[in-house]
């Protein structure tokens, strides 16, 4: 008889296991912050996003955890059904972009602005001011051709890391390379990157063992 | 677009990136974003930063770049130009080598992720490239999203046992019918079943699952020692007697708790034991509640129709088919 056996599986309401996170009754909640790989990221990259940030920005104001802070509630509110980059790139992303946004502004209060300021406006939150966001959207603009016109295994890492977010040991990985070859290629796609930016035209000199189609 | 043109003087104070220290400042923006940074990386980088106000200055022109490579548009980043091909001499010089990238990324992109396959009553186990391990069940099918996302799996039909490696928080993602598992790294099985249910089981790590994530339906998170039933009726949220029970099958032992006979059949099938097919829709709507060992698996039929009203005839080709016992009455065990 096999209903001898039959409790091998029961069916039961998964009563106090969780907290709301795995309540199946709250609808919709497809929130980043609702996910296991959250509080997974959050464990372990604050004190990282944390010490780069005091490292990269000072002390303060704004203080470096409240801005960190801001950046993990960010994800935490994303819907879950948002592709994003890797919740650590994301996190690194936003708190940089939040720490600028706040030195622009401080910086256009004092009426001194940054050397580099033109290559930071362009996070379209704050559009600091008219020419300022033309500048960034030409940036922008040839900053697409270059990375257009890079090399397949260039374009392939670089975007692996920038858009998706994915270290470049995880790209090693995933495209069977070993991962100082991939830094070696994001870093010589990011050198084009930035003389394009500086002379304003793609210049692909300079990328290692591609079949160079140019004089 | 036309090139734009970079008229801000400040661009004059430009680092040249091939000096030594445009150098420097660009590694450090790609370790920042492409590699372990734990605190004491941290105090190195702020010491470095804070001896020289240029190494400040040339850090934040690297950082920018890699700033607004981030917030590239990715269709138009990733996908590759098209061009007309009279425009082909025009773009010789910059776009010639950026066409060939391009080709081959279409055909990267386009190429579909590896596909994994068994035969009835074969199984097969997978290393995937990440270090995450699948197991296979027999008759099953599986395949990657692409080549660009191989920790995007798809289960097309059958059941897998997975290993998931961590990988830098990277979600690991299976869809099976409208349910879509996603997780970090664990170990828990996916079944796909008939009538588009789906059975996922935790033996460790947490996983989320969701129905239909197109409509945004409710997601629940399983533990280790949980199940769910993934259908139309929405997700049914169960516990295993022991956590290393899910993927039992691994084991040739199979457990159905008041699951559909077509259910207990197909799996049967994945076997690749006789035939065995069900006279009616009815017949398969009937519910069991068993466990068994798949060596076992003839007996088990053929003691079906003590437990349920069926009998077993042949098919004339080798194998059985299951039917109602009274076809004049075929049983309606849900119907009222």
């Amino acid at each position: 008889m096999f209903e001898a056996k039959t409790s091998k599986l029961r069916i039961v309401e998964p009563s106090g296991l969780e907290p709301a996170a795995a309540r199946p009754s709250g609808a919709g909640t497809g929130r980043w912050r609702d996910r296991p790989s959250y509080s997974a990221t959050y464990a372990r990259e604050w004190r990282d996003v944390c010490a780069f940030l005091r490292a990269r920005f000072g002390p303060g104001p704004p203080d470096p955890e409240d801005v960190a802070q801001q950046a993990f509630f960010k994800l935490g509110e994303l819907e879950g059904a948002e592709r994003i980059e890797s919740p650590r790139a994301f996190v690194f992303r936003v708190a940089i972009n939040l720490m600028l946004d706040e030195r622009r502004s401080q910086a256009r209060v004092s009426r001194t602005l940054d050397a580099s300021a033109p290559l930071l406006a362009i996070d379209s939150e704050e559009t600091p001011d008219l020419e300022r966001s033309l500048i960034a959207k030409q940036q922008m603009g040839l900053l697409e051709k270059v990375v257009q016109g890079l090399p397949d295994r260039h374009r392939r890492y670089l975007l692996a890391n920038r858009l998706e977010g994915q270290s470049f040991v995880a790209i090693a990985e995933r495209f069977g390379v070993s991962p100082s070859l991939v830094r070696k290629t994001v870093e010589e796609a990011l050198a084009v990157c930035q003389r394009a930016l500086i002379h304003g035209t793609a210049d692909y000199r300079g990328l290692s063992r591609e079949r160079s189609r140019r004089s | 677009m036309e090139p734009p043109i970079i008229e801000d003087c400040r661009v004059n104070e430009a680092v040249d990136p091939d000096s030594p220290l445009g150098q420097t400042a660009r590694a450090w923006a790609l370790a920042v974003m492409g590699e372990d940074f734990p605190p004491e990386r941290s105090r190195q980088f702020g010491a470095w930063l804070d001896a020289d106000p240029r190494h400040r200055h040339a850090y934040e022109q690297a950082e920018a770049v890699v700033m607004m490579l981030g917030a590239l548009r990715t269709p138009t980043a990733i996908e590759p130009v098209r061009r007309p091909a009279a425009r082909w001499r025009v773009l010789a010089m910059a776009a010639a080598g950026g066409l060939l990238a391009a080709c081959l990324a279409l055909a990267v992109l386009a190429l579909p992720g590896p596909t994994y396959e068994t035969r009835p009553g074969e199984s097969h186990q997978v290393a995937l490239s990440d270090g995450s391990q699948i197991i296979l069940a027999p008759a099953s099918r599986l395949h990657a999203a692409s080549r660009w996302r191989p920790r995007a799996l798809s289960l097309e039909h059958g059941e897998a046992f997975f290993v998931v490696a961590h990988q830098g928080g990277q979600p690991f993602t299976v869809q099976a019918g409208d349910a879509l598992v996603r997780v970090v790294g664990t170990r828990f099985n996916v079944h796909s079943g008939v009538g588009r249910a789906v059975r996922v089981e935790v033996e460790q790590g947490v996983v989320q699952v969701s129905n239909r994530p197109d409509r945004q339906d409710r997601v629940v998170t399983l533990r280790a020692g949980q199940t769910v039933v993934a259908d139309t009726r929405g997700l049914t949220v169960g516990t295993l007697a022991q956590a290393d029970l899910a993927g039992g099958w691994r084991q040739g032992r199979l457990a159905y708790d008041d699951a559909p006979l077509a259910e207990v059949v197909a799996d049967l099938n994945r076997y690749g034991r006789r035939p065995l097919a069900i006279g009616s829709p009815a017949t398969g709507r009937l519910k069991v509640t068993t466990a068994f060992d798949v060596a076992q698996a003839d007996r088990f039929v053929a003691e079906l129709p003590r437990v349920l009203p069926v009998r077993l005839t042949p098919d004339g080709r080798g194998g059985r088919i299951l039917v109602a016992a009274d076809p004049k009455r075929a049983p309606e065990p849900h119907a009222p």
